[in-house]
């Protein structure tokens, strides 16, 4: 360890201070810090800990933000309330600063370094050995620190209390320190999760410690007189609740309801990485930003109700009850701070932008670009000046077009808050919201998932026919240069909407061969929704004509969906399209399925019907057994006799005539290579012989005639085509 | 002995039922009633090969009755090859019957059946336009300077007979009267109130083989767009010229060809236009059929030549050289003339 030569001039009153507070606390317990011997959630002691809180004066930040700029890396301060740098100085780059009242703790190599915030001169050097920086927090008279290093049961900490430019004392703790904070003559320091001790700032000796088991308590901090603590799921205040060992009973935490995207925290999670994230990390630029006050009942609540989402350029503001969006703000450059305060968000932009957005509106206050570009910047909790900040909330219109912007937005890192916003304005009941959502779904430039996103809402739209029917007039042409609109998830909006007029154009687009192969399911599932008739013989044409040629597995579905659509739309007259696609033997298995299960659906209510006719007379009983339809037994399968004659038979039935017939070949004048035969039998007997060439009719249709075909199964006559090859 | 039918068999079959309904006497393509038969039932079958079988035998009957049981096997489904063979027997069997499945098949998904159904329908272009003037009989050059002169002559008196009206009009000092206006409607009979839901609105009438031909030049498949310029040539008439000049700035260069076929007396300024900007050897089936048909003006025909002219390429002179010396009789006199200096102009 070093000691920066200068002092503070603030240290010999925190001396006297502490002496005075000392002498009035007296010594809680003999123990050592951290002592495993130590009791927790003594009511004396909690008493007393309440007490010197209470005595302690109010925290007063300086309105100084800090900074680490874009390599070559330098620090720097900026002055919130004057707008402008106040010093620059390089630095190592390391993990992202930490803010005490009057100075900047940073780790700089193995060295952790408290700085000035006014001038950024360097007050103490402490050696971090193989630790790191994991918290600090104090006030102009002492700043507590916390290094760590190791995790589990190898984690080790120590707690370093700096004064006037020098180290006051520094305890060692057998397991993971938080971020700790000084509140008068009392140090806090969070460790091992559940644990909040209070130390005296003077002699080190731990006074109180407050256990709890329903929270983490990972970061102390001040808000004027107040102190919070908290973790990454929520923060409450060091009141009596908590001193009792409750954390939930007036905590503020992030509501379930919805997953954020890129699930920030409502704090850093001091026991998950024993290092702050760098200061180029991209974490600057995925985060909440919340401000936690005190509210009515002596709970924790949200400054202006409002959680910010910040995802790099992206901003939005939430409400913290639901989730709901209240604004949306899109920043110049990506967000690389943000701080929330009462009425408003300051933010800091990678650019070197910095700004004050209205809570209510999103609307900015004022600006200002001076900043150096950074890749993380550190608000103070002193609040900014907030002139021009309004009270107005955005127009329902207002922020479906700052929802359509953000959806918009070509930039694929901004994915999943571009669906976020989909899934906001699909809650929207807005005809126009119909529009954009088409207009997304549609736009082959937007990421894969964000149009997926766009297609899937507009299945549930209630409002915007006119959009749809606009939008389903569109065709592919490749002299015009349009593209086919997304007609499955038009379909499914038209039928959603109950759009009638929505079904001849679904119909045209359900025959155009330009309609993708995977919009074709959604757009039979649509018109069978929409219900029109007129709709039953385009879809039965379809099945009839692809039944035998599955071109690609979408339109396999599309082809199994479309049975039981004829059947909801033509009832009994859907019969005649499925008994030939099941009576075809090259119709696809799965549709062939399908087509059956339609067919029994049909005859299913007949069945019903002559089985309640039939059990009613004879009634108790067996009524319920005959009034199931039951499956029609499998026919039983031929013996004997074939059911019908196939090429593989006839060629066996020649192999006699095989001499003749090759004879026949080579007779003519030309030798040929093969002749063509394509015979008909009908009950054993030969009822017409075709062969080609024509010139070899003579010679092969009588000996084909000799062969005697045994009788089949089947009432129908065989054709069978076969080649004569010349061996 | 093996078992083996593969599409170039069934293609050479079909030429070959083509080339046998062409060759043989009209009372001979009757079929026989038991062959028709037994190819339709042919076509019920599951087997493949058999439906196969029987759409060949359908074609080798090569007669109008053929067209029914294939056009009714189509519409139910077939698979791919047997589809392809369906669609050129369909084609060569050249009958106005086989037109609205075409038409249908020119919206398949397939683009391969799309495209044999454009040339399918090409194919049909005589029988699908039994009265239209320029296919009756193309008439020859003289006549067609006939008619062109008797039809100047028709003008000139029409514009002698309204100018003596006129004139007459003038002299009794009464003006045109006024046009009359329009009758007032005659008010509708009440319509009968129908407590019944209106029925709901047919779908629309399928489109008509140039209709859908039209639609395919917008095709995504440039085989079936080629195909389809082609067969517009051959079945269209002059509505489709824009489309077919659209299709030509497209790069669709079958539609060259179409457009010099259907292209009437005045028009040809929008393809002589496209001289020099696309190459010549593309233009060469449209500038070869406006240099060659008969029912165009000489004017028409030289004002090409001075286009090709003014171009003055190697590849113009290649093509006026092959014009004189392949389609030679058919060109007017002075045509050739023309032709002849521009051709000695190139250097």
């Amino acid at each position: 360890m070093r000691k920066n030569p200068q002092r503070h001039p603030a240290a010999a009153r925190l001396c006297v201070s502490l002496l005075l507070a000392t002498i009035a606390g007296g010594c809680a317990s003999a123990a050592p810090a951290f002592s495993s011997r130590f009791p927790d959630n003594q009511e004396a002691d909690a008493r007393q800990l309440l007490s010197r809180l209470r005595a302690a004066p109010a925290s007063q930040p300086l309105a100084i933000a800090v900074g680490v700029t874009e390599p070559p890396t330098q620090l720097f301060a900026y002055d919130v309330a004057a707008r402008s740098v106040l010093w620059k100085t390089p630095v190592q780059l390391g993990p992202t600063p930490v803010l005490t009242d009057d100075a900047v703790v940073t780790q700089e190599g193995s060295d952790v370094v408290v700085r000035d915030l006014r001038t950024g001169k360097r007050r103490l050097v402490i050696e971090a050995g193989d630790g790191h920086l994991n918290g600090a927090g104090g006030t102009a008279a002492a700043t507590a620190l916390t290094l760590t290093r190791g995790q589990g049961s190898f984690a080790r900490a120590r707690i370093v209390l700096a004064a006037g430019g020098s180290v006051r004392w520094e305890k060692t703790l057998h397991g993971q320190a938080g971020a700790p904070t000084v509140a008068g003559n009392v140090v806090l320091v969070p460790w091992n999760h559940g644990f909040l001790s209070g130390l005296d700032a003077v002699t080190g000796d731990e006074f109180a410690r407050v256990r709890v088991t329903d929270g983490v308590v990972g970061h102390v901090f001040r808000e004027g007189k107040n102190v919070f603590v908290g973790n990454d799921g929520g923060i409450t205040q060091v009141d009596e609740a908590f001193v009792s060992g409750r954390f939930r009973t007036d905590a503020v935490l992030l509501p379930p309801d919805r997953e954020l995207p890129g699930r920030p925290h409502l704090m850093r999670n001091a026991y998950d990485d024993s290092a702050f994230p760098p200061a180029n990390s991209a974490r600057h630029s995925i985060r909440i930003a919340s401000h936690v006050q005190p509210v009515e009942g002596g709970k924790s609540g949200y400054s202006d109700g409002a959680l910010y989402l910040v995802f790099y350029r992206l901003i939005l503001a939430l409400d913290a009850s639901d989730l709901s969006v209240r604004w949306a703000a899109k920043r110049p450059s990506d967000v690389v701070g943000a701080a929330a305060q009462p009425g408003g968000l300051l933010v800091a932009g990678r650019g070197g932008d910095v700004a004050l957005l209205s809570a209510a509106s999103g609307v900015t206050a004022w600006e200002d670009d001076k900043l150096p570009a950074a890749t993380s910047v550190v608000f103070p909790m002193a609040d900014a000046p907030a002139e021009g900040v309004d009270s107005a909330p955005p127009s329902e219109e207002a922020l479906r077009k700052e929802l359509h912007a953000v959806a918009s937005d070509g930039d694929s890192r901004l994915v999943p808050i571009r669906m976020m916003a989909i899934e906001v304005l699909a809650e929207s009941h807005d005809p126009q919201t119909t529009g954009d959502l088409l207009g997304l779904c549609e736009d082959t430039r937007m990421a894969p998932p964000v149009r997926e996103a766009a297609c899937a809402a507009l299945h549930n739209r209630q409002a915007g026919g006119d959009q749809v029917m606009a939008a389903l007039d569109r065709r592919y042409s490749y002299l015009k240069g349009t593209s086919a609109p997304p007609v499955g998830a038009l379909g499914m909006a038209a039928a959603a909407i109950g759009e009638k007029g929505a079904v001849e154009p679904l119909i045209a687009h359900l025959q155009d061969p330009h309609t993708k192969s995977t919009e074709l399911a959604p757009l039979v599932d649509a018109l069978q929704a929409l219900g029109d008739p007129r709709a039953a013989a385009p879809l039965a044409s379809f099945m009839l004509t692809y039944h035998a040629d599955i071109i690609d597995p979408p339109l396999a579905q599309a082809l199994e969906r479309i049975p039981h659509a004829l059947v909801a739309l033509q009832g009994k007259e859907a019969e005649p399209a499925l008994v030939t696609v099941v009576g075809d033997r090259l119709t696809a298995a799965g549709l062939r399925a399908q087509a059956e299960d339609a067919l029994h659906h049909l005859q299913a209510p007949d069945q019903v019907e002559t089985a309640e006719g039939e059990a009613a007379p004879t009634a108790e009983g067996d009524g319920e057994a005959t009034a199931k339809p039951e499956a029609k037994p499998e026919p039983p399968k031929p013996a004997g006799p074939p059911r019908r004659l196939t090429a593989q038979m006839f060629e066996k039935l020649l192999l006699p005539q095989d001499a003749a017939l090759q004879a026949c070949l080579r007779a003519g004048k030309q030798i040929h290579v093969q002749a063509r035969l394509v015979v008909v039998v009908e009950d054993g007997s030969v009822m017409m012989v075709s062969v080609l060439p024509k010139e070899l009719q003579k010679c092969i249709e009588p000996i084909v005639r000799t062969v005697t075909f045994p009788h089949t199964t089947s009432s129908r006559r065989d054709h069978i085509n076969f080649t004569l090859k010349r061996h | 002995m093996t078992y083996a039918w593969g599409p170039a068999m069934t293609r050479r079959l079909i030429l070959f039922g083509a080339c046998l309904a062409v060759a043989t006497p009209l009372p001979a393509l009757a079929a026989e009633p038991s062959q028709l038969e037994a190819a339709t039932e042919m076509l019920d079958s599951g087997d493949p090969e058999e439906i196969e079988g029987g759409i060949q035998m359908l074609g080798l009957e090569g007669s109008k009755a053929a067209v029914a049981p294939l056009v009714e096997r189509v519409r139910r489904g077939l698979p791919l090859a047997q589809l392809e063979s369906a669609v050129l027997t369909l084609g060569a069997l050249g009958q106005a019957e086989a037109a609205p499945v075409l038409v249908e098949l020119l919206r398949h998904r397939r683009p391969e059946i799309r495209h044999a159904a454009a040339e399918a329908l090409g194919g049909l272009g005589e029988v699908l336009q039994p009265k239209q003037p320029k296919q009756a009989k193309q008439p020859t050059a003289a006549e067609a300077k006939k008619a062109r002169r008797e039809q100047k002559r028709k003008e000139r008196r029409e514009r002698r007979r309204k100018a003596r009206k006129a004139k007459r009009a003038e002299a009794t000092n009464g003006a045109e009267p006024a046009a009359k206006a329009d009758p007032p409607a005659e008010s509708e009979p009440a319509a009968p109130e129908t407590p019944a839901a209106p029925a709901p609105k047919p779908l629309p009438a399928p489109p008509s083989p140039e209709e859908a031909l039209r639609r395919a030049l917008e095709d995504a498949d440039p085989k079936v767009r080629a195909a389809a310029a082609t067969a517009l040539g051959q079945v269209g008439t002059e509505k489709s010229l824009p489309q077919l000049l659209f299709a030509l700035d497209r790069g669709n260069m079958a539609a060259a060809g179409a457009i010099g076929h259907l292209v009437p007396e005045g028009s040809t300024g929008a393809l002589l236009d496209h001289i020099g900007r696309l190459p010549v050897p593309a233009l060469a089936p449209a500038l070869t059929a406006i240099l060659t048909r008969p029912e165009l003006s000489e004017k028409t025909q030289l004002t090409a030549i001075g286009r090709l002219q003014e171009l003055g390429t190697s590849e113009v002179k290649a093509f006026l050289q092959a014009t004189v010396a392949e389609h030679g009789d058919a060109l007017r006199r002075p045509v050739k003339q023309a032709i002849s200096q521009a051709v000695a102009g190139i250097k």
